[in-house]
């Protein structure tokens, strides 16, 4: 047998009541199992548009046949949908059938609108309101409502749905409603000539009520008093009378459209709100001093006058919690033949800016924007929507007072963090900015908390303004970001994230325009460790996918000691455009794979964290043209010696940090043939080793303390300008130990000596005999020496010490000008 | 805090872990977790096929506890179109096996958007006999009974 047979028959019926009793009349004749189905099914539903015109005999045939031969005890639904001129129904015959059926949902709908013509008014029967004690929904649309002298009961209801319905007087509507003692919902939909003239809800039971009546302006408006409110949507076109009697506690959301001119009652009725949609004619008094929403959380206004703002002003006074907020221009009923009429008297007042302290969500909508002197202030602000918004001009994005988008990097988001990124765009003064552009996602407003320091500068192209939106897989290609005219801010200071960051991010695009931003030191409670390493990846990985050519990281660790980590990404593929890069005060990773820094010229390493003395010397030469080095080792940074084998180098300043205490090896190896400047400094410990010769070598400065035993003066032989500093003693106590020390000259004299040097700086001369040795060694082979010049240590002893150490300079004058000396014309200089 | 798991388990005996939030969707499982807390809940009616399905359509549908307002109501619409998506994939025995199982679990909504479709397929054709062929029913009445059952019932189809 078929799948379909082979259901239960209480499937088979859940089924067919899907369906228009016609269809399901058909399938009588499908086969044996389903001959006698149909006269059960728990729902019939009549629809005259399954009729052609002129058909309507066949129709109320088809609807009276059906009505007798159906045998289903209890009827679910009954669903009758009737065209005007359908007069051949007695809709009473059917009422009463659902009756005796015990019909549970009722509808009845007049298939017209709601118009004074109408020619045959269907006419509901008395009996309606006696026999129904099951019901517990009833729709009615388009028909008349007969007056009964029984009272109306409906002991089940739960929902009325009462739609262009026409009662017999004004004491109707409240008679039924009467006669609901448990009602829930009631929907409203008023027509002109409905007979009623002051609309009373008052049900104890009520939990959502929607009233429209948007027609007839002459109408006398409503009054409810429902204290058990959950829901309610007025949206009331009169200048009647609108009120609500008692206070309503248990009330969530409400969204009024009144154009009444009082509302005070009604507002002060609704104080435990937490979602309120408000458009109102005319917002003087809107409601009485001293009231506060203390649950709003969500607010929606519609502006139609200037002085609704006042209001919004007032709102936002008096409501603690609010987070979201919606303003939008209010296109009245009477203005719809120019729904986008652009109204510029809509201008928001400055105080928003300041007084918004909580929100997380701003949607402003056919609204003017004014320019302010004060910083705007949106601490919380996570969402911000702008559409059809007027702006002050181009200046207005750009001075302090920056409308600055966040938007939601959604490729780059962890599975629960989210991270929020600045988008800034410099806005044009048209109104439709945003019909044009792509959609942000999500934009958001990011922490205005120091921005003018955020000083940005970055010319962008007025013609095209687009946001470009990296998604995961493809990363634009450097020549798309090009022609887009984008910038990137960084991504820190989000109100999520104060971060202790202190980076610059330098942004350059083909036209060689810089950008340049750069955020101050934000010494805030420390993240977590993980937001602080997550958010910088992100950056850096934004960064790289631009194509980004100038980085700079620069963490200001004062006022935390948590690491920041970079990412893997950094070292890969993406960092083929970076020309510099500066790094300070961060941790690097490890990685696998060969970095790559196929550009990169110039680097700056500055109190940064490695994974050990291997990765330094990859890094190093992954770098292929890098022609400027910069280090600073700060004293705990795992590398021992720090290799720098470079051949395209030509700057290096080489730095280990004098706090550093290494036991064993610590130094430097340095391979680069090209170097023509070098500067190294290292602590109390330490060597250098230069493996090659640097032929171009033009300066060297070396500074180092004892034992640099690695220092080979062979390897300076061009230098012109050489300075050394060679031991110091570290403290005074320790002198007469160190004065005793014999430098043993070398066998050979270096050529440097011989030949090209000119000029002997020595600073701190002491007259020790090692230096004396020295000095008098370096004088006998210098050959070309012009000038030396020996300037004694300045003095630090105490006053009672001072005559000797003049005796002493005395003394190491006449020794140094006794020394023999290589060259002829050498001048001897004592400073 | 970890969310409960229970397991279910369909005829081949395959099991399948599920966080109680999802389970509990059908009224039965929400009914036999309270009875037999921490045991294995054998639906020996139901082939793993139609278990994951039904799977899918509770992991779709479960309620957030932490889920804001505002993005329910979003996500109704999404929600519908996505069920519409789900029964349009199913061919038709599975479609009943589906249907049977919302039913035996008592997941309304299940039921609701499965009966929906059958009704949709049933309201797409044009007379008997294209219901027929839709749902490969055997006709097992002659000519002459069909047309006794219309003349009884004198309904003007």
């Amino acid at each position: 047998m078929d799948s379909i047979s082979e259901l239960p028959d209480a499937l088979l019926l859940e089924i067919l009541s899907y369906l228009p009793t016609r269809e399901v009349v058909t399938t009588m004749v499908l086969s044996k199992r389903w001959k006698y189905l149909y006269a059960f099914v728990p729902t019939l539903e009549y629809d005259h548009n399954s009729y052609q015109d002129g058909e309507d005999r066949s129709f109320s045939r088809f609807v009276y046949s059906s009505l007798l031969l159906h045998e289903a005890p209890v009827l679910k639904g009954l669903t009758i949908l009737l065209g005007q001129n359908t007069g051949a129904i007695d809709i009473g015959v059917c009422v009463r059938t659902a009756i005796k059926r015990h019909t549970r949902h009722l509808d009845i709908e007049i298939d017209d609108t709601c118009s004074a013509e109408t020619i045959n008014p269907v006419i509901l029967p008395t009996s309606l309101y006696t026999g129904c004690t099951m019901l517990v929904s009833l729709w009615l649309t388009n028909v008349v409502l007969m007056d009964s002298s029984s009272t109306v009961s409906f002991p089940s209801l739960k929902l009325l749905a009462l739609l262009s319905v026409r009662c017999p007087n004004n004491e109707f509507v409240p008679k039924i409603l009467a006669g609901c003692p448990v009602l829930e919902n009631l929907l409203v939909d008023r027509c002109t000539g409905d007979n009623v003239n002051l609309f009373v809800v008052r049900v104890p039971s009520l939990k959502i009520l929607s009233l429209q009546n948007v027609s007839d302006i002459h109408s006398d408006g409503f009054l409810i008093d429902a204290p058990c409110l959950e829901l309610m949507r007025i949206n009331e076109n009169t200048k009647g009378f609108c009120g609500i009697e008692h206070n309503m506690p248990k009330i969530d959301a409400a969204s009024l459209c009144v154009t009444c001119n009082r509302t005070e009652q009604i507002l002060s009725s609704l104080t435990s709100l937490q979602q309120l949609r408000l458009c109102l004619m005319t917002s003087k008094d809107a409601y009485p001093e001293g009231i506060a929403f203390n649950r709003l959380v969500e607010l929606t206004l519609c502006t139609s006058e200037p002085e609704c703002l006042n209001l919004l002003m007032r709102l936002l006074k008096d409501s603690p919690k609010l987070r979201v907020l919606r303003l939008e221009q209010w296109i009245h009923e009477s203005m719809t033949s120019y729904p986008f009429q652009y109204n510029p008297s809509h201008i928001l007042p400055r105080s928003l800016y300041t007084g918004s302290r909580m929100l997380v969500y701003l949607e402003l909508k056919s609204v003017t924007l004014m320019d302010v002197s004060s910083l705007p202030s949106f601490p919380t602000l996570k969402t911000l929507s702008l559409v059809s918004v007027k702006y002050p001009g181009e200046e207005f994005v750009f001075c302090p007072a920056v409308m600055r988008y966040v938007a939601w990097w959604e490729l780059l988001l962890s599975e629960n963090e989210t991270h929020s990124f600045c988008l800034r765009m410099k806005l044009t003064a048209t109104s439709d900015l945003f019909a044009s552009q792509p959609p942000l996602h999500c934009p958001c407003l990011s922490s205005f908390s120091r921005p003018r320091r955020h000083g940005l500068h970055l010319p962008i192209k007025n013609s095209s303004l687009s946001i470009v939106a990296l998604s995961d897989s493809d990363s634009p290609s450097s020549t798309a970001f090009s022609r887009r005219a984008i910038l990137l801010a960084p991504p820190l200071l989000s109100a999520a994230a104060s971060l202790f960051l202190k980076p610059s991010l330098s942004l350059a695009s083909e036209e060689n325009s810089s950008a340049t931003v750069t955020s101050p030191a934000e010494p805030a409670t420390p993240p977590p460790k993980s937001l602080a390493v997550n958010d910088i990846g992100v950056w850096i990985t934004i960064a790289v996918k631009c194509g980004v050519r100038d980085m700079s990281i620069d963490i200001d660790l004062s006022s935390s000691s948590t690491p920041v980590i970079l990412p893997r990404s950094l070292y890969t593929a993406g960092s083929r455009m970076l020309v510099f890069l500066k790094l300070k005060s961060v941790t690097l990773m490890d990685v696998s794979s060969l970095p790559s820094f196929p550009a990169l010229k110039k680097l700056g390493l500055v109190s940064v964290k490695y994974p050990g003395d291997e990765f330094v010397r990859r890094l190093l030469s992954s770098c292929h043209v890098l022609e400027d080095l910069v280090v600073k080792q700060r004293p705990d940074d795992n590398v021992t010696i720090f290799t720098v084998k470079v051949p395209s180098l030509k700057r290096a300043s080489l730095n280990k940090s004098s706090k550093r205490r290494t036991e064993g090896e610590d130094g430097f190896v340095i391979d680069a043939p090209s170097l023509e400047y070098l500067g190294i400094s290292f602590g109390p410990v330490g060597s250098c080793v230069i493996e090659n010769d640097m032929p171009k070598i033009v300066k060297a400065n070396v500074v180092a303390a004892q034992s640099s035993s690695g220092v080979t003066l062979t390897s300076f032989t061009s230098a012109k300008r050489l300075y050394i500093c060679l031991p110091y003693s570290k403290t005074h106590g320790n002198v007469c130990g160190y004065r005793t020390l014999h430098w043993d000259e070398p066998s050979s004299v270096p050529e440097t000596l011989l030949f090209v040097l000119e000029t002997l700086e020595w600073k701190n001369y002491r007259g020790w005999n090692i230096e004396r040795e020295l000095a008098s060694f370096v004088l006998k082979h210098a050959r070309r020496l012009k000038v030396a010049t020996f300037t004694p240590q300045a003095s630090t002893l105490v006053r009672m010490e001072l005559r000797t150490t003049l005796r002493d300079k005395y003394r190491m004058i006449t020794e140094l000008a006794r020394l023999p000396r290589g060259s002829t014309e050498c001048e001897l200089v004592f400073g | 805090m970890s969310k409960k798991m229970i397991v279910l388990k369909s005829s081949e005996g395959v099991s399948f872990v599920v966080e109680e939030a999802v389970a509990r969707q059908s009224k039965i499982i929400s009914f036999l977790v309270e009875e037999f807390p921490d045991r294995e809940l054998p639906l020996t009616n139901m082939t793993s096929e139609i278990l994951r399905k039904t799977i899918e359509y509770c992991k779709k549908h479960v309620v957030e506890d932490d889920g804001g307002g505002d993005s329910s109501s979003s996500s109704s619409g999404d929600l519908k179109e996505w069920d519409v998506k789900f029964v349009a994939e199913i061919d038709q025995p599975r479609l009943m096996d589906l249907l049977m199982a919302a039913n035996y679990l008592d997941i309304p909504s299940l039921l609701d958007v499965t009966c929906q479709k059958v009704a949709d397929t049933i309201a797409a054709c044009n007379d008997e006999k294209e219901i027929r062929a839709t749902f490969n029913i055997e006709n097992d009445f002659t000519e002459e009974e069909v047309e006794a059952i219309r003349m009884e019932n004198q309904y003007p189809i």
